[in-house]
Formats: structure tokens, C-alpha cells, sequence
């Protein structure tokens, strides 16, 4: 059964790439969701409880880093990971971490870069 | 290959747990002292002045040391010692994860040759751009012409040229699309990427692999690219220059209408290509 993915970020560009790379491994992955900002990702998470979460880290309202403590504080086992133009900063990516994402991926990001990362999880 | 430091490239081969890393760049930061904290601790200057410094590079596209110089704070045989000192004494993440055990030291080389190769191998690539408007020739500047270049070219294959950089003041001259971010923090900027129309239709189609996107679909994907765009220039910032910086979500200024920069001075640099206009501008308090 493919493992549900909660799509958050507030670029309809970003989405439907993220949509595509999972779209070519349906046996693993199936997109159900999302989200523009932190607010709207902590309400679909509970709303389709997601296995997995992508999350953007700069969005209007609740940061993606915010998002992730609210999630986490909601349901502990839940595993996000962060995808972003800001992952490649040293701090936030630690800021992300800290906060509990799984793992970073900075964007542009490469097809089997996503898959491998959203596979190990 | 996006901008980013050698743990994040170890994270995003799976190499390194996040855990480990995290503890890796505690380490790091519990150890390692900024040139004006080191100052400080030499006795070369005091607590005061290293914040006046800090704030004034706050407001500059400047190294601490070349403010520090310029206040008449420290000279500069006092900076050159610094640096050797800071270099001596601080510890790289390579060294950083080998004292967490976090990786052997064979595993670090081997990968520390790699992620040389893939580092080098994007410089070669990229010549530096030369500013000739001097108050435009400062690294950040040079960051956000390399860094547009070459994600023009990775992300929608437009090749282009730089040219030389002009100015203007108050006001920035009419463009058929332009798109925005602003940078706060250590280096206060806006930047504008300002472009025809086909060169944003060809950059769209390419990010969303769709041939003819819609009006709205071409404002997405291009807001997208800015952002993607000004990570990778806080990543450089951060990484070669120590600036910390956040990011305006980005925006769209209206079609082909002048925009008023009230206080600012913005150099803009064209990008020629055979694709269209390409303009980077970034616009910088008077």
C-alpha cells in the first residue's frame, strides 16, 4: 500500500513538481494532499493523516519550521521532511532539525534525490 | 548542485543521520569563535565596539575585519593575525563530526574528495562577474549575478552572458515582468529579477514540464524561481561570507510599469541572451 504524502508548500509550481517525482513510483507514494502555509499544513494533517510530509520552510503566516514543532507536538511519530530554497542554510537547516524534521532537501532538487530520501523513511 | 556546506551534502547522501549532524554542528558552534568574538578575547578591542562593528555590518555588504579597518578599530596586521588565529583555533564540521564519531575518518575524506570535485567543478563553470558601479562589487552582489546564471541555465537551460552593471536611483525602470524577494537580516536588499515575457514563459514551461502554462501558472512558477533563487544566495552568503539572512515570500511587481524605490540605489545587471531580456537588480539603501 503507497505511503500517503501531505504536499506543503505555497508555490503551485513546487507542488505539481513534487507531484510528478512521486507520481512515477505510485507503488510507494500517493499524493493526498496541500497545504500553502503552516496553518493549512497542521490542519490537513489532521484532517488526512498523512505517512509523510513534505515541508517548505519560507511561506506567508506559520513558517515551515513552526509547522513542523506543531505537528510534532500533535502526533510525535510523524515524519516530515523539509524541502526548500533555504535548506542549503547552515542555520535553518539545523533550526529544522532541532525542530524534528527527518531529513533536507534544498531546492532545485533532483527526482531521485526526493525518492531515496522519502524511501529511507 | 545548490548552494549548501559539507554536512548538509553528507545528509543528502545519507551518509550522516540527522542526529549526528546536529550534534556535529553543536559541537562546532560551541567551539568556534566569530573574528569579533576572538578579537574581543585578545584584548584588541572591546565588547562595545565589536557590537558598534556588527551593526554597522548589519547595514553593509562588508567582512567584519574590512569594517573594523575602515572604523579605524583594528589595523590591518591586527586582522591578518586575527584570521591566522580563527584559522588555527576553529574547527571545520569535517573535524566537527570526527570528534562526534560520527563518521571514520577514511569515510570523511572520501567524502570530503567528492564534494570538492562537485564544488570545484561548479566554480570552474561560472567566471566571476565584474561590477564596474563600485558600490555594486561586493560579494553579495557578485553572489546574486553567479547564482541567477546558473540556475537559469540549470533549471530552464537560458544560457546567458553578463554585462557590464548600470544604476538608478529612487526609481527602477520599466521591465514587462518583474518578480521579487527582499533579504533582511545581515545584508538588508531587495532583489528583481526583471525579464520579457518569453524568457519567463520558457522558464516556466521548463519548471512545471508543461508547454504552454497559463498566466498564473507563469507568475507561480516565476516567484518560485526567485525564491529558489535567494535560498541559494542566503546559502552562499552564509556559507562563504557569514551573513545571516531571511526572505520576504516573494512577489510580482505589475507589467511593464516602473517601480518606485523610494531611498534606494539599485545596480542592474543584463544578463544577454538569445532567449530575451535578462536583468538582475538589487536594490540597496542610499
Amino acid at each position: 500500500m503507497p505511503k500517503k504524502v501531505l504536499i506543503v508548500d505555497d508555490s503551485t509550481t513546487t507542488f505539481r513538481q513534487l507531484q510528478k517525482v512521486l507520481d512515477t513510483d505510485a507503488q510507494n507514494f500517493e499524493v493526498v494532499g496541500h497545504a500553502v502555509n503552516g496553518e493549512d499544513a497542521v490542519a490537513k494533517f489532521q484532517e488526512l493523516h498523512p505517512d509523510i510530509i513534505t515541508m517548505d520552510i519560507v511561506m506567508p503566516g506559520l513558517d515551515g519550521v513552526e509547522a513542523v514543532k506543531r505537528i510534532l507536538a500533535i502526533d510525535k511519530s510523524a515524519k516530515i521532511v523539509i524541502v526548500s530554497s533555504m535548506g542549503g542554510v547552515r542555520e535553518k537547516m539545523v533550526a529544522a532539525l532541532t525542530a524534528g524534521a527527518k531529513s533536507v532537501i534544498t531546492k532545485p532538487f533532483d527526482a531521485p534525490q526526493v525518492l531515496e530520501t522519502l524511501r529511507k523513511l | 548542485m545548490p548552494a549548501r556546506f559539507f554536512g548538509q551534502f553528507l545528509l543528502e547522501r545519507g551518509r550522516i543521520s540527522a542526529d549526528a549532524l546536529l550534534a556535529a554542528t553543536n559541537h562546532q558552534n560551541q567551539h568556534n569563535l566569530k573574528l569579533g568574538e576572538l578579537a574581543v578575547k585578545e584584548g584588541l578591542i572591546t565588547v562595545e565596539v565589536a557590537d558598534q562593528i556588527n551593526r554597522e555590518q548589519r547595514r553593509q555588504d562588508k567582512p567584519f575585519g574590512q569594517i573594523a579597518r575602515e572604523l579605524g578599530k583594528l589595523t590591518s596586521a591586527q586582522i591578518d593575525q586575527l584570521l591566522a588565529k580563527q584559522k588555527q583555533v576553529n574547527i571545520t564540521i569535517e573535524a566537527a563530526i570526527l570528534a562526534v564519531n560520527a563518521l571514520s575518518l577514511n569515510d570523511v575524506q572520501a567524502q570530503l574528495e567528492v564534494f570538492r570535485i562537485e564544488e570545484g567543478r561548479e566554480q570552474m563553470l561560472h567566471d566571476e562577474s565584474k561590477a564596474e558601479i563600485q558600490w555594486a562589487s561586493g560579494p553579495a552582489f557578485i553572489t546574486c549575478v553567479e547564482l541567477t546564471d546558473r540556475l537559469l541555465q540549470r533549471v530552464a537551460d537560458v544560457i546567458v552572458l553578463p554585462g557590464a552593471c548600470r544604476s538608478e536611483v529612487d526609481w527602477l525602470s520599466s521591465a514587462e515582468m518583474q518578480y521579487s524577494v527582499s533579504f533582511t537580516g545581515d545584508w538588508g536588499a531587495e532583489y528583481i529579477l526583471r525579464l520579457s515575457q518569453d524568457v519567463a514563459a520558457k522558464i516556466a514551461s521548463r519548471m512545471l514540464d508543461e508547454d504552454a502554462p497559463d498566466t498564473d501558472l507563469i507568475s507561480d512558477a516565476l516567484k518560485e524561481f526567485v525564491n529558489v533563487v535567494a535560498g541559494q544566495i542566503c546559502a552562499a552568503l552564509n556559507n562563504a561570507h557569514g551573513l545571516t539572512c531571511e526572505l520576504s515570500p516573494p512577489r510580482e511587481y505589475p507589467y511593464n510599469e516602473p517601480v518606485p524605490f523610494e531611498g534606494r540605489k539599485i545596480a542592474i545587471f543584463p544578463l544577454n541572451s538569445l532567449d530575451g531580456m535578462v536583468e538582475v537588480a538589487l536594490a540597496v539603501p542610499k
